[in-house]
């Protein structure tokens, strides 16, 4: 399940960021800090989402899901975070060209090291392909409360 | 119709949105009666070659890859298997562009 893999350690409320940089430094530092990535996993990710972007439009709100290759974790994770002021990401499969971007106010950042990685990924999805669960995790104001929500979406609540 | 199908599944690191996109590719293929599909995830850029090699019936990516350069091979932008939204017009489309080839 899901909610067993959040940590509150790893879940961030309210995060008060101004761009993908300082977003990528909060969220990476604490995963490299607790050993779950390497010290190329932020930089790593940063280069990543310039080339392949993961921005995604949900209609009501927007989400990004940063990543990064497995060369750079430890082991697998999950982070994530609410911010105050919505951060600019290019949206998935778009080009450079499009130009097209979303604010995105909800950020799942995976850390992926291989192994077991696929259940844990295809339960991030369907989370945010379900606008209720959406638009609890982005008004939750106690890291808890994200576990919460998810493991009640896992138990059918 | 083709007996088989094989489908090249394109993300930026290989092994996350593309294998996503390609479970949930699948079962929405087979419901639209589409079996013996293959689908193998590969590195955006390392689409040229794969697809070279593969020589498969469409590609479905939630990277940027050369479309242009991919000689005619059928490409999918499949966002929508990885948002939820829009995704039974997306299998819709690519059912019928399959069910077009034949062996």
């Amino acid at each position: 399940m899901l909610w067993e893999i959040f940590s509150t350690d790893l879940a961030f409320v309210g995060l008060d960021v101004s761009d993908q940089k300082e977003l990528f430094e909060a969220m990476g530092g604490r995963l490299e800090e607790l050993g779950y990535v390497r010290d190329s996993f932020i930089d790593a990710v940063a280069a990543r989402e310039r080339r392949f972007p993961t921005g995604l439009d949900l209609g009501d709100a927007a989400v990004a899901i940063p990543h990064t290759d497995p060369e750079h974790v430890n082991e697998n994770a999950i982070a994530i975070a609410n911010l105050i002021h919505p951060v600019p990401f290019r949206q998935m499969g778009s080009t450079e060209e499009e130009d097209c971007w979303v604010q995105v106010k909800l950020v799942i950042m995976l850390a992926i090291s291989g192994g077991n990685y696929i259940d844990m990924l295809q339960r991030v999805i369907q989370s945010i392909q379900d606008p209720g669960v959406v638009k609890r995790l982005l008004g939750a104001r106690r890291s808890e409360e994200f576990i919460e929500i998810v493991r009640k979406k896992e138990e059918g609540q | 119709m083709k007996k088989r199908y094989m489908i090249l599944s394109a993300c930026g690191t290989g092994i996350a949105t593309s294998t996503v996109a390609a479970n949930s590719c699948k079962t929405l293929l087979e419901e639209r009666g589409l079996k013996n599909i293959e689908i193998i995830e590969c590195k955006a850029t390392e689409i040229l070659g794969k697809a070279e090699i593969m020589k498969p019936d469409c590609i479905i990516y939630t990277a940027e890859i050369p479309v242009a350069k991919l000689g005619g091979i059928k490409c999918f932008r499949a966002i929508q298997l990885i948002t939820g939204i829009g995704t039974e017009q997306l299998a819709d489309e690519m059912a019928e562009y399959l069910k077009t080839l034949n062996d």
